[in-house]
């Protein structure tokens, strides 16, 4: 296995487009955290996370997060269970497209931060559905997304071969795939709703005969056919079961396919994109990067590509 | 009135044959941009897409409407174009620049599903 920098690999091939792409997630991070700062001053949670410890708020994920994401970018102290704040972050200007559609989704979604932190409420899913899309759907974790069918060789697959997309909620997944591959694509969503919006997205870009769809849990997903790659986008933390999910994935793949995976984690950016998702629809802080390697062998799979910047991990895993 | 000149300055009426059954409904739009169309004799859905100056660009049969409204048309307006998923944008673009993509219809039900379509 090869662990390695995205961003450094990238460099070597084209140091422009690395150095870019450096920038647009700094610029995301950045803006990220000076909002989160903005809304817990004005909500006055500020104060009350360097008094009160983080697990006596409504939502402890929550309240972890948003702890750790100011101490990981030097804004606070950690002092036992409450954290003391040393420095407010400076509003970052914004100079790439990656971070001007990203941003809006961190202004939406901490609007309902204080709630959430105080009472552990979400908003319903039906009123966020918009946001829960951008979140997904933005020039930012399509890069993401990108970066992995490129990396992980779903790009070279061939017009023959099948990729089960797992989750795609919105379908910016599926349409990443229908763009960067030339595989047929199933659609595998547990929820109807999501298959219905992927399935305009497809009509639209005219590629009905790529796609087809399966409505299942994807802890209990069984295909139609062994597949040549499954590709989880960013699902790890969205599904209860993610062990159970990635041994469902080892199940569908054929022998010889593979696991692409693109997936933030509990570092850098991967932290106030965790804050972000759980009040968007996420049902955990994403994993660490060790904790997600080990899942991803514990389901049965050699790890044979890794690739971690910014707090996101691109990784090709082959059944053992 | 100040305020009726300018409403009857900046309204067209339109004709409209329906795609399907042929029968022609005399319909007023005052903005530029995607209308919705329900055929009141046949019930058939229809977009059109009416430009700056007016002017019927673009008028079609489509599977289905965001938007019901027999006897006239309704504006179909994005309410946060910040929130359109990026995979809409090309849709959005295309619209700008006076052209209806084919399945248009597509595009309209996925903002609005999202809840990012007015209606008007
Ligand atoms: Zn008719």
């Amino acid at each position: 296995m090869a662990f390695s920098s995205y961003l450094l690999r990238k460099f070597f091939a084209n140091p422009g487009e690395a150095l870019r792409i450096k920038r647009a997630g700094d610029e995301v991070r950045a803006y990220a955290v000076w909002k989160l700062y903005e809304v817990l001053e004005e909500s006055g949670l500020l104060a009350k996370l360097q008094e009160q410890p983080w697990w006596s708020f409504g939502d402890r994920d929550l309240a972890r997060v948003v702890c750790d994401t100011l101490i990981a970018e030097g804004l606070a102290d950690r002092a036992g269970d409450v954290i003391r704040v040393k420095r407010r972050p400076q509003r970052p200007a914004i100079t790439t497209r990656e971070a001007a559609d990203f941003a809006p989704v961190f202004d939406r979604a901490f609007l309902y931060l204080p709630r959430a932190l105080e009472t552990g409420e979400k908003p319903p899913q039906s009123e966020v559905r918009a946001e829960m899309a951008k979140l997904l759907d933005n020039f930012a974790t399509r890069l993401e997304m990108e970066a992995a069918v490129e990396e992980t060789g779903l790009s070279k697959l061939g017009e023959g071969a099948v990729i089960a997309d797992l989750y795609p909620r919105s379908g910016a997944s599926t349409m990443v795939l229908l763009e960067r591959t030339r595989a047929r694509v199933i659609a595998v969503d547990p929820y109807r709703e999501n298959l219905a919006m992927v399935e305009r997205l497809v009509k639209l870009a005219g590629q009905e005969a790529r796609v087809s769809y399966v409505q299942a849990p994807l802890e209990e997903a069984k295909l139609p056919e062994k597949v040549d790659a499954v590709f989880m986008a960013e699902v790890v933390h969205w599904t209860f079961n993610p062990r159970l999910a990635l041994a469902r994935a080892r199940e569908n793949v054929k022998r010889e396919g593979f696991l692409a995976v693109a997936q933030s984690t509990y570092s850098s950016l991967g932290l106030p994109a965790a804050a972000a998702g759980l009040l968007l629809g996420a049902v955990a802080p994403p994993p660490a990067s060790g904790e997600l390697r080990g899942m991803i062998r514990e389901a049965g799979f050699s790890i044979e590509k890794w690739l971690e910047s910014l707090g996101v991990v691109i990784a090709k895993a082959a059944p053992e | 009135m100040p305020g009726g000149l300018l409403m009857m300055a900046l309204k067209k009426e339109v004709r409209l044959a329906c795609k399907r059954c042929g029968e022609v409904s005399l319909v007023s739009v005052h903005a530029e941009g995607v209308h919705a169309f329900v055929c009141p004799f046949c019930g058939q859905p229809h977009l059109l897409l009416v430009d700056a100056n007016l002017g019927l660009r673009d008028f079609r049969a489509v599977s289905s409407v965001p938007a019901r409204k027999p006897f006239d048309v309704a504006r179909l307006r994005v309410r946060d174009e910040r929130l359109v998923p990026t995979s809409l944008k090309p849709f959005l673009e295309a619209v700008k620049r006076g052209v209806l993509p084919p399945n248009a219809e597509e595009a309209l039900e996925a903002l609005s599903e999202l809840g990012l379509l007015e209606v008007e």
